[in-house]
């Protein structure tokens, strides 16, 4: 078992709401712009990649006193885990709409890092820059993942339900970014996530 | 002369600097006998099981998770990524750690001599579809076994949920809770 993060996200494939996926886009905004008050400070910089999420914290702590604050952690997986709720719905992968609390829609294996012990102190300097080829490759999923949303979105506007396939490739994409959120944002692991979906 | 003296040192801290870097974190990883399972069966007084078929899906997720104040730790397994996997949770049998959701209860059967409680996560706002709601459904919506096995001379008994979601059919479910072996 690699200890990457894992995620699991309840589909919903057949019995699907039609009125509120056909106004997914305009139905998310709410809860979108609740979730991007947390990078408000960064608006300027035109930065909204991290979500808000604690990074540079993270990357002091590790680098100069080796561990992963707790209460960075929780709040980092906490908003992690909204991100990941909101982006399940805009997918259309569930109808249910994203819980600011915690919520089973979405959940969210961690490696154990013992308070970052179990880190490397010095690879949270470089580990942005080995993560590139890993975003190189994920614009292309992303792209994948695209077209089979749009497959999604129509066929349960004419089926209401959700094809296995576009599913299974929506989820696999998604799944693919946690990892490298994992790696590069979040610093909660050292192994090199697979390029594979 | 002193030129390439300094190019050497220079080389030597860089190479260090790599060893460091890349050495370090193999050296968390080398505790444990590398089974999950078995390193979680160390801390816990009952009986941990582990499948032996699953239905060639990889071990993806493994977690020794919080219960309430006083209970043991229970463990979670996930097997598969994408939209299809099963996942197994085991706790100490009588304990209430996780809530499955909303289901249809089944009629039981007999696993490995065990009596198996099935549910089918059928949605009970459709009234009509909950009715005929049967195990052909779990390959559709999901659903789980649950059942406890009884305590050992050495070990207390445990309660173990086998879930399968994203196109796992009833069978499948069923014979992976039969491949499931006490350590």
């Amino acid at each position: 078992m690699s200890t990457q993060i894992e995620t699991t996200f309840k589909v919903q494939l057949d019995n699907r709401d039609r009125k509120t996926v056909f106004f997914r886009a305009i139905l998310v905004a709410p809860v979108f712009f609740f979730a991007s008050s947390f990078t408000v400070d960064n608006w300027d910089n035109r930065n909204t990649s991290s979500y808000g999420l604690l990074i540079l914290p993270v990357v002091l702590a590790l680098v100069f006193r080796g561990v992963y604050p707790s209460w960075v952690l929780t709040f980092n997986k906490s908003l992690f885990a909204l991100v990941n709720r909101i982006c399940a719905y805009f997918l259309l992968l569930t109808d249910d709409y994203p819980s600011i609390e915690e919520s089973e829609a979405v959940s969210i294996t961690y490696p154990e890092i013992d308070g970052g012990r179990t880190l490397n102190r010095w690879l949270p300097l470089i580990k942005w820059a080995m993560a590139i080829p890993l975003f190189i490759v994920g614009l292309a999923y992303t792209l994948y993942a695209f077209v089979l949303l749009v497959l999604g979105w129509f066929s349960i506007l004419l089926n209401a339900s959700l094809p296995d396939y576009c599913a299974d490739g929506i989820v696999r994409t998604a799944q693919y970014w946690n990892r490298i959120y994992g790696y590069a944002i979040l610093l909660v692991t050292d192994e090199y996530p697979t390029f594979s979906l | 002369m002193k030129g390439s003296a300094q190019k050497s040192l220079a080389k030597k801290v860089f190479s260090l600097l790599l060893a460091v870097v890349f050495a370090l974190p193999t050296s968390a990883f080398a505790m444990g006998s590398g089974d999950k399972f078995v390193d979680a069966q160390t801390g816990l007084t009952y009986a941990v099981s582990r499948p032996v078929q699953t239905l060639g899906l990889k071990l993806t997720a493994f977690q020794l998770l919080v219960c309430a104040p006083g209970k043991e730790q229970w463990i979670y397994a996930k097997y598969g990524t994408g939209i299809k996997y099963v996942e197994i949770m085991e706790t100490m049998a009588g304990d209430k750690c996780s809530n499955p959701g909303l289901s249809k209860s089944l009629d039981s059967i007999i696993i490995n001599k065990i009596k198996t409680q099935v549910h089918v996560y059928c949605d009970p706002t459709k009234s009509a579809a909950f009715k005929k709601c049967s195990t052909a459904d779990i390959g559709k919506v999901g659903g789980y076994l649950i059942f406890s096995t009884k305590p050992t001379k050495l070990l207390n008994g445990t309660e173990v949920q086998v879930q399968g979601m994203g196109g796992v059919t009833y069978a499948q479910l069923v014979l992976v809770a039969k491949s499931l072996k006490t350590l």
